[in-house]
């Protein structure tokens, strides 16, 4: 069983290094360091470590606009991301894609995606390519509650059961879609029922519990491997800080927030550990300064980074380019 | 030279590709077991059967799987059953497929094709007979080729089968039918270069697809008059052949651009604006657009023939141009 | 605002001449007061205003000739906004038409540069022009709308070049003088000229007995007139606007020679016997023939008189000799029937001379009185 010390350990550490990324990306973007936007993943750290922990480095994912805590969790280079954030050359995407497009297709990172709903496709067609190759790799789709009421949600979910793609759809139920509540906007309370309507199992789980996430995802992952088809895990969760960096939340009040934050992922974890006497304080430290530590050479490397060549600009849209007119 | 119909001709550049290519798979709707609806698959039916389906009705996840597919190292053939449908899954293509690349720094290889019919027929009204190759020219991120001869859709389709980047082909449903000569020798057609249709000294005519056919006819009928014009066949319109037909009109010093998509802001006004920047000195008449009037089509015969361009309206525009 | 426009006087005039605004910008006008002096060529007129107010601004100035009906000022109240005018020369146009004209700043221009014309050329045919160096212009368009098109300039172009067959002849220094000299007064002067039938019979018959020529005789004839009517006897400086009536009577003798028109000059004809004036004349045209003309002969002339009798010509228009004022071109003698007082027919030796004059600084009514005296003297002859 591989619930063993360093494996939960591990675990703990991911959220660890994502929590912190996060904050730092939060610090630098009030202090008009980062242009564009920024999609804070605080809370909800639980479920990308929780579902990467079942993945291997071949197997695939597609993000949302969400998605500095899937790359982590898939393994990113810290300092690549931040260096992205910055729109420096030396990011994942040299400057062109921003937070909002991070990807390292070397790790089976598809992208993160700009668009509620756009990474559903893609997984779906990777699935797709992998079956055509007759591969047994396996394509998790992250998307949140607002993609599950887009057309693209269900297409995709129809499409992967007709076809038994190695789809698993991951969708992190944080209980806003930008600024409007879940619960406002979708005709059902637990979204895992409507895995009912395409033939394919649905669970909905508690995405704070990275064990819950871990353990759920695992018979998925079998399952989808062994050529049974799509399935959709709702992990209910809560978005601790706004929909963006900046977003003044006129739309919820703080109480609630407050008591979400009771429940939140690493805290909850960690009082596990702790009960158990897997973490104890020398530990817990050494992981969290590690992480911060991390961060900061992150940080250091993009500050020096060069801003790309504007000539870069009117790079790698084609691979076989005649130099038509840009 | 043996003569094959339009759909055969693309019908065998995909099978022999997949033949050569085992990472060529193809799907879309009504292809599989009818053989596209106009054909277009007939010689592919009962060959390959894992590697060509027939796919429902969700045009969003049609498009945007195959992004997904080519990432991970197939490539996709993705029909699109007419190309009005586009707008029903265009987020797929010009928010997805068009912009992943380059959003990514160059990640990844997005060898796809999206192919399918467009264009008048029969009567088929608004939704059924639209040109829209114009979007995909105006929005940046795939490349787009229009055939208009049974030659070229074979060369065309085996080039982009074996090339890595997004392709989209327009293919004129009234040009399935046509025959025209075929070698049996394999053979591509680099993508951007325009042919010469019919040399000419008086006037130069750009046009693709079904309009290539309708500015032969004008130009012969206007032979009779003494008028001698050069048809150029641009067949892809991303990137297009600039030297071509820059060339020409150094040399005709008369430009007449004729497409069937509405005539308002159609590529056609791309092709004008550019040779009027790049030859402007080379100009003795102002350039003259040809297109559809701007209104969706109508269903009745005589409401689609006065709205769609045709020979006539190229032999009245190449008049205006030489007086 | 009251727009002040330039007035008609009579039904021929087409522009006025500002000759002095009475009022200056700022003044307090009342309706009738004598606003400016506007002069035609017939007549000057005192304009008076035709409202009270402020003479809020003076557009066009004194010395300044202006197309009937162009607005010259503005009257209003004191503080309104002008608006910004588009001066320019127009004749009257309806209210409607000057109420959509196009506010522009106040600038005096040119009629011609105003209605600019644009050209409409294909850019194939602007460049082809301008390689060749042709002027649109000139060239005619046979495209829609009148444009000029590459086969329009092409056409031009094989027109032009004909092969044509050419000398270049250089001109000497003579003939170029001549020629700066007479175009220039051409241009300067306003040169008309009256005609009259002169009986020579008796001035024939006389020049015979006396053994003089004819030219000789209306020489003598012609410094007599001279003294009477002394303003034909002078110079008009044009740039000095100064008129110079001579003491001395110094008449050139227009002489065609090989080399071109030389004027030797008789010089205070009026001094000199007839026979004198004959011995000087002969020498003058031997001179000029054989080329010995010198400077002195040809300086100094007041007045010309230029002979083409011995030819085919009957009245002609000479040119002045600048800066004479006036000059006598002579015709051929031929027998004429003459009607006499008696109302009997005489056959009569006629002539024709013809007075040119600058109508700058002589009047037709001297020209003619001119011509009266020498007609008169012509046909009863003292040539004493």
């Amino acid at each position: 069983m591989e619930n063993s010390n360093d494996f939960l350990l591990n675990l703990y550490t991911t959220m660890v290094l994502i929590r912190n990324f996060e904050l730092m990306a939060e610090k630098l973007f009030l202090e008009g360091e980062l242009p564009g936007f920024i999609h804070l993943y605080i809370g909800e750290e639980a479920i990308a470590t929780g579902v990467m922990a079942n993945l291997r480095k071949d197997d695939f994912i597609t993000s949302t606009h969400r998605g500095h805590g899937h790359m982590i969790a898939k393994g990113a280079d810290i300092n690549r991301m931040m260096a992205e954030l910055y729109g420096k050359e030396t990011g994942y995407c040299k400057g062109k894609g921003g937070s909002m497009h991070i990807a390292d297709f070397s790790l089976g990172v598809l992208g993160a995606n700009g668009v509620v709903g756009g990474g559903l496709p893609i997984a779906v067609g990777a699935g797709l390519g992998i079956k055509m190759k007759k591969g047994d790799q396996i394509v998790v789709a992250f998307f949140g509650d607002g993609a599950s009421n887009t057309g693209s949600f269900h297409e995709s979910l129809n499409f992967a059961s007709i076809y038994k793609l190695p789809v698993i759809f991951v969708l992190e139920n944080n209980r806003y879609a930008s600024t409007a509540s879940t619960q406002a906007t979708t005709a059902i309370e637990n979204i895992s029922d409507r895995a009912v309507a395409y033939g394919i199992p649905g669970i909905t789980i508690d995405g704070n519990d990275v064990i819950a996430v871990y353990e759920t995802t695992q018979e998925m992952v079998k399952r989808a491997r062994d050529g049974g088809g799509p399935s959709l895990i709702e992990a209910k969760t809560y978005r601790i800080k706004g929909h963006f960096v900046g977003d003044p939340e006129l739309y919820r009040n703080k109480k609630e927030v407050v008591e979400f934050w009771l429940n939140e992922p690493i805290k909850k974890f960690e009082k596990r550990l702790e009960r158990e006497k897997i973490l104890n304080s020398a530990e817990k430290k050494n992981i969290w300064e590690s992480a911060q530590k991390k961060i900061k050479e992150a940080v250091i490397f993009a500050k020096e980074s060069p801003i790309p060549d504007g000539n870069d600009a009117l790079t790698d849209l084609f691979i076989h380019d005649s130099g038509y007119d840009y | 030279m043996r003569e094959i119909t339009f759909a055969e001709a693309l019908g065998e550049a995909i099978l022999e590709e997949m033949e050569k290519d085992p990472a060529i798979f193809t799907y879309g709707e009504d292809i599989a077991r009818q053989g596209g609806i106009f054909g277009a698959y007939k010689s592919l039916l009962g060959k390959f059967p894992d590697r060509i389906f027939d796919t429902p009705i969700s045009e969003e996840v049609i498009y945007g799987s195959a992004l997904g597919a080519a990432l991970v190292g197939m490539r996709p053939v993705v029909e699109f059953h007419f190309a009005d449908f586009l707008f029903t899954g265009i987020q797929s293509i010009t928010l997805q497929i068009e912009k992943i690349r380059y959003m990514t720094g160059g990640q990844g290889k997005l060898h796809l094709l999206l192919r399918g019919p467009d264009g008048i027929s029969n009567s088929a009204a608004a939704q059924h007979s639209e040109c829209i190759e114009t979007i995909f020219m105006h929005v940046p991120g795939i490349k787009v080729v229009i055939p208009s001869t049974p030659y070229d859709v074979k060369g065309l389709i085996k080039k982009a089968l074996q090339e890595d980047d997004p392709v989209i082909c327009f293919e004129h449903k009234m040009l399935y039918r046509m025959r025209g000569p075929v070698p049996e020798e394999d053979y591509t057609i680099p993508l951007g270069i325009a042919e010469v249709k019919r040399e000419g000294n008086d006037v130069t005519v750009v046009t693709v697809s079904r309009m290539v056919h309708e500015s032969l006819k004008a130009a012969e009928e206007l032979k009779k008059e003494g008028i001698s014009a050069e048809i150029i066949d641009l067949r892809t319109l991303v990137p297009w052949d600039r030297k071509t037909v820059i060339e020409s009109v150094k040399k005709t010093n008369h430009l007449i651009v004729a497409h069937e998509t509405w005539k308002r802001a159609g590529w056609g006004a791309e092709i004008a604006s550019v040779v009027q920047e790049e030859a402007f000195d080379y100009l003795d008449a102002p350039i003259i657009r040809v297109g559809a009037k701007n209104v969706p089509m109508p269903f009745a015969a005589n409401l689609q023939d006065f709205v769609t361009p045709n020979y006539k309206d190229v032999i009245t525009a190449i008049k205006q141009s030489l007086r | 605002m009251y727009e002040i426009k330039m007035p008609k006087f009579g039904l021929t005039m087409e522009s006025g001449f500002i000759e002095k605004w009475f009022k200056k910008e700022g003044d307090m006008v009342k309706e009738g007061d004598p606003l400016l002096e506007v002069s035609s060529e017939k007549i000057t007129n005192e304009v008076a205003s035709p409202v009270s107010g402020i003479l809020l601004k003076i557009i066009f100035q004194e010395q300044e000739e202006i197309k009937v009906g162009t607005v010259i000022a503005l009257i209003g109240e004191e503080g309104e906004k002008i608006k910004e005018y588009q001066v320019k020369e127009e004749p009257e146009k309806s209210v409607g038409e000057s109420e959509k004209e196009e506010i522009s700043s106040i600038k005096i221009t040119s009629p011609d540069t105003d209605r600019e014309r644009r050209i409409k050329a294909s850019p194939l045919a602007r460049k082809i022009a301008q390689e060749k160096k042709l002027d649109l212009s000139g060239i005619k368009g046979t495209g829609p709308d009148g444009r000029i098109e590459k086969c329009d300039i092409l056409n031009f172009l094989s027109f032009a070049s004909k092969e044509e067959e050419f000398d270049v002849e250089k001109l000497s220094g003579l003939r170029r003088t001549i020629m700066e000299r007479l175009s220039k007064s051409f241009h300067e002067a306003i040169t008309l000229t009256n005609v009259t039938e002169v009986d020579f019979t008796e001035l024939k018959k006389i020049s015979k007995e006396q053994k003089v020529s004819i030219t000789s005789g209306l020489i003598f004839i012609l410094a007599r007139v001279l003294k009477e009517l002394n303003k034909f006897n002078a110079h008009f400086d044009t740039e000095k606007k100064e008129y110079i009536l001579f003491k001395n009577i110094n008449i050139g003798i227009a002489a065609d020679t090989d080399k071109g028109l030389i004027v030797p000059v008789i010089r205070e004809a009026d001094k000199l016997k007839l026979k004198t004036i004959n011995e000087q004349l002969k020498e003058l045209v031997n001179k000029s023939r054989s080329g010995a003309i010198s400077e002195r002969d040809i300086k100094d002339s007041t007045f010309t008189i230029t002979n083409l009798g011995m030819m085919r010509t009957d009245f002609f228009t000479p040119i002045l000799n600048p800066p004479e004022v006036a000059i006598l071109g002579v015709g051929r003698i031929l027998k004429k029937p003459y009607i006499r007082e008696d109302d009997k027919i005489a056959i009569r030796e006629m002539a024709y001379l013809s007075l040119s004059y600058d109508h700058r600084v002589i009047d037709g009514a001297d020209a003619a009185r001119f011509l009266d005296k020498m007609a008169q003297y012509i046909e009863i002859p003292d040539l004493e």
